[in-house]
């Protein structure tokens, strides 16, 4: 299940914001978030595209809260908690709000993965 | 045998049963205290156990009536009141390896022998008839019958069983059994059943690896029996039973609270896994050629989600884990059983990737019949799913071809010539009857007599030491490929998976800190299997603090439980530490084993080169932007103007020479000669110097 969405609160399409350029100059960055384990049942979705302006991870992670109240709480401080943030298939140890993100990037959230 | 009853003390009966079926000879032997200092119980309390009963003057081979299946628990099996607390450790020596081979199973088996009065039982010997030994806890009678008018296959087998000997008490009885794959075939597994009480049904758990099952079946034994009716849960009588209560608990009430949260085992078992490695190139497709395929989520969680009958699904009583899922009314659409209604355990994440993507087959209903006609048979299907998958690309690059498949067309992605042969192998007959001999086997046969290429087969046959791999890509992670490679019985992913710890985490940057991860988790996880518990509940969940602690992979907290545990039930004080301290014993012990058997040196360590790169172009090309700039950032090469094969060669030459520093890293943390054998100081400081061992040590170093 794929799902896209967009966060641009001036309603302009996605496809616009590409086309004149003005989005990447205000800061919109697209990513790819994946869920895994039970919070991919709380979303409902396992991957979903999201477009974010400013585009650090904080930001990311406050707008999937907005979308998602029910991840709020576990998002709301990355640090903590069981849940674990990857990066383009690597580990942010520790998840910094702060840390910069750019289009294209690919957010996993899951819990800790020990195989079989 | 009459035996007098006894009771279980601190989780030890005290004594264990020896049975030969040559002879019919039915003895109790003691366990003493050095044994249990020693060995723990378990995997420990079984290779003791062989190692003491094979003959001194030289190396049997598995088919020798002295070969014996050992099966125990352990001093914390049987308790209810701990998640995974039912697990059954088997030990004998393997058609596959030719050596010791250790399998960890759910059911009731061990812990219902232990209730009958043994810690552990060792068949020895071959019967002139089928057979089944009967341990009867409730008459306090141990007797070995005739199997006449039983069914062969397990699904038939097990329910038999529970009618002969129930005496209406279907849950009274659990029984280990094979099938007729296991007669036929050196890829025999072991059912190990248990009444599941809101479905009226027998399920079984499968100790898959090593062809434990043809072993079984090589003695004339039907089935092993225990018959125990009246479960206690303080029956393992455990030092401080306050602890140990306060203790399960606690545990239990975080798998609960956590569990839903994290990955659901309790739904949806080891099958989150598929989607997961999918996502990072790491599930098994073609033959362990790719690592992710676009239909991978076809076989994911949500499907299963969908499929599994709901239910509690714990293969022991008590567990909160409770992962072992089952289907139920599964229509199977070919074979013997066609069109019947029938149960089927699992699939759990191996078999699905091993007989699903690993043979580019994405159909769930494809997976559930090759799951249930491997188990019925007694086939295991990490063997089979990563055999087939040689078969098929052997015959997809034109090694074998149709005359030598019996005319089946094997190519990936071909499900109904997967199924053709599955029941071949099962019933031995031509293709499959070479096929069930195993990778390495099968490598030998088609070189000899189908003039394929022995230089190929050796890189894409996924074997080491004989042993079939379990399904994981291991290219990308170097501690991995040592978890596999330097793994006791072979590449089975119990002793170590770090694939995660070293990609997506990057805790493991060095030799050194990988040969640290290569010392303590398989030290750790082997400490399991000598006391009668499942890994799941370890690090499957883990507290929310966890993350940051200093080494959130050992999931300290949980291993701090376990000391309580094992100090609650046994008596004996521990910690951390003294956990992996017994188990350095039993896994030393168990690598000198494999020295008896002729087979546990470097040369043994070494894996295919599909584990650790690409073999192929395609397969380069496949993944050439990685494989590029590994190039450039370790200094192998520019790649600018190379051709494919130079790069691949590249490649490959240092690929192959990091494993080996890995090996250097690995044995020096060990305290293991640089040919991988342990050194006389490290197996006197474990207190396994016994004469014979130190004999054997003389003669190889």
């Amino acid at each position: 299940m794929t799902e896209r969405e967009t966060s641009s609160e001036d309603g302009r399409a996605e496809g616009e914001e590409e086309e004149g350029g003005e989005g990447r100059a205000r800061g919109v960055v697209e990513c790819e978030v994946r869920f895994y384990g039970g919070i991919a049942r709380d979303t409902g979705t396992e991957r979903v595209l999201v477009s974010i302006t400013g585009g650090t991870l904080g930001e990311l992670l406050t707008e999937l809260g907005r979308r998602w109240p029910v991840l709020r709480e576990r998002l709301s401080d990355p640090a903590a908690g069981f849940l674990v943030f990857v990066l383009n298939g690597r580990a942010l140890e520790p998840p910094e709000p702060t840390l910069r993100l750019k289009s294209g990037d690919v957010l996993s959230i899951m819990p800790f993965v020990a195989g079989g | 045998m009459n035996y007098k009853p006894g009771i279980i003390e601190r989780g030890y009966n005290n004594r264990t049963l020896y049975i030969n079926l040559s002879t019919g000879e039915l003895r109790e032997k003691p366990v003493d205290a050095r044994m249990k200092e020693t060995f723990i119980g378990g995997r420990g309390f079984d290779l003791w156990l062989l190692w003491n009963s094979l003959p001194r003057d030289r190396v049997i081979r598995w088919d020798d009536p002295e070969n014996e299946l050992c099966i125990a628990s352990g001093p914390l099996g049987g308790t209810t009141l701990y998640p995974g607390s039912g697990k059954s450790i088997v030990v004998s020596i393997s058609p596959l390896t030719g050596s010791v081979m250790d399998s960890n199973v759910g059911g009731f088996f061990g812990p219902y022998l232990k209730f009958c009065g043994f810690d552990a039982i060792e068949v020895q010997g071959r019967a002139a008839k089928d057979s089944i030994i009967v341990v009867d806890g409730d008459r306090r009678e141990v007797r070995i019958e005739e199997a006449e008018g039983l069914p062969l296959d397990t699904h038939l087998l097990a329910p038999a069983l529970g009618q002969r000997y129930g005496e209406g008490n279907p849950r009274s009885v659990a029984s280990v059994t094979s099938g007729r794959g296991a007669e036929h075939s050196l890829w025999g597994c072991l059912n190990f059943s248990y009444y599941d009480l809101a479905r009226k049904s027998y399920r079984c758990k499968q100790a898959g690896r090593g062809g434990l099952g043809t072993v079984m079946r090589n003695k004339r034994l039907r089935a092993l029996v225990a018959k125990f009716s009246e479960m206690r849960p303080d029956i393992n009588h455990p030092a401080d039973p306050e602890t140990l209560k306060k203790g399960g608990r606690r545990y239990n009430a975080q798998i609960r609270e956590l569990d839903p949260k994290q990955n659901e085992m309790s739904t949806i078992g080891t099958t989150h896994l598929v989607t997961i490695m999918n996502d990072h190139d790491l599930l098994p497709v073609h033959n362990f050629r790719y690592g992710s395929h676009p239909d991978a989520p076809k076989l994911g969680k949500e499907v299963f989600r969908r499929i599994f009958h709901p239910g509690y699904d714990g293969c022991w009583v008590g567990c909160s884990v409770a992962c072992s899922h089952t289907v139920k009314d599964f229509v199977p659409r070919t074979g013997p059983y066609k069109g019947e209604r029938v149960w089927v355990d699992g699939p759990e994440y191996e078999t699905i990737a091993g007989c699903g993507s690993n043979l580019g087959v994405f159909d769930p209903n494809f997976v559930i019949e090759m799951n249930f006609y491997c188990d019925t048979y007694g086939l295991d299907t990490i063997s089979v799913g990563t055999g087939f998958a040689f078969v098929m690309e052997c015959y997809e690059i034109g090694l074998i071809k149709k005359e030598h498949t019996d005319g089946l067309e094997l190519r990936f992605g071909n499900a109904d010539a997967a199924l053709e042969l599955l029941h071949k192998v099962a019933w031995g007959e031509g293709f499959g009857k070479i096929v069930g001999q195993g990778v390495r086997r099968m490598k030998q046969y088609f070189a000899a007599h189908f003039g394929a290429d022995p230089q190929i087969m050796a890189d894409i046959g996924m074997e080491a030491k004989g042993l079939e791999f379990s399904e994981y890509i291991t290219k990308e992670s170097l501690a991995q490929q040592g978890g596999y490679g330097l793994a006791l019985k072979g590449p089975q992913h119990d002793e170590a998976w770090l694939i995660f710890l070293d990609m997506v985490h990057g805790y493991l940057p060095t030799f050194e800190k990988k040969a640290e991860a290569l010392h303590w988790f398989p030290m750790w996880r082997t400490w399991f299997g000598l006391n009668g518990l499942c890994k799941l509940p370890w690090n499957d969940i883990v507290p929310p603090e966890n993350k940051n602690t200093p080494e959130p992979a050992k999931v300290m907290q949980h291993v701090e439980w376990y000391a309580e545990y094992f100090t609650a039930t046994t008596g004996r004080k521990a910690t951390p530490d003294d956990l992996i301290k017994m188990s350095e014993r039993v896994y030393n012990f168990q690598r000198l084993f494999n020295l008896r058997m002729g087979f546990g040196t470097r040369k043994d360590d070494r894996i295919p080169y599909r584990a650790m790169g690409p073999v192929t172009e395609e397969e380069y090309e496949s993944r050439r932007d990685r494989y590029d700039k590994q190039l450039v950032e370790n200094g192998i090469m520019n790649p600018e103007g190379k051709s494919t094969k130079e790069k691949l060669a590249a490649l490959r030459r240092y690929r192959e020479e990091q494993y080996e520093r890995l090996m250097d890293a690995v044995y020096q943390r060990r305290g293991w000669t640089r040919n991988g054998i342990p050194t006389p100081e490290k197996v006197r400081e474990l207190g396994i110097d016994f004469p014979d061992v130190m004999e054997l040590l003389k003669k190889h170093l």
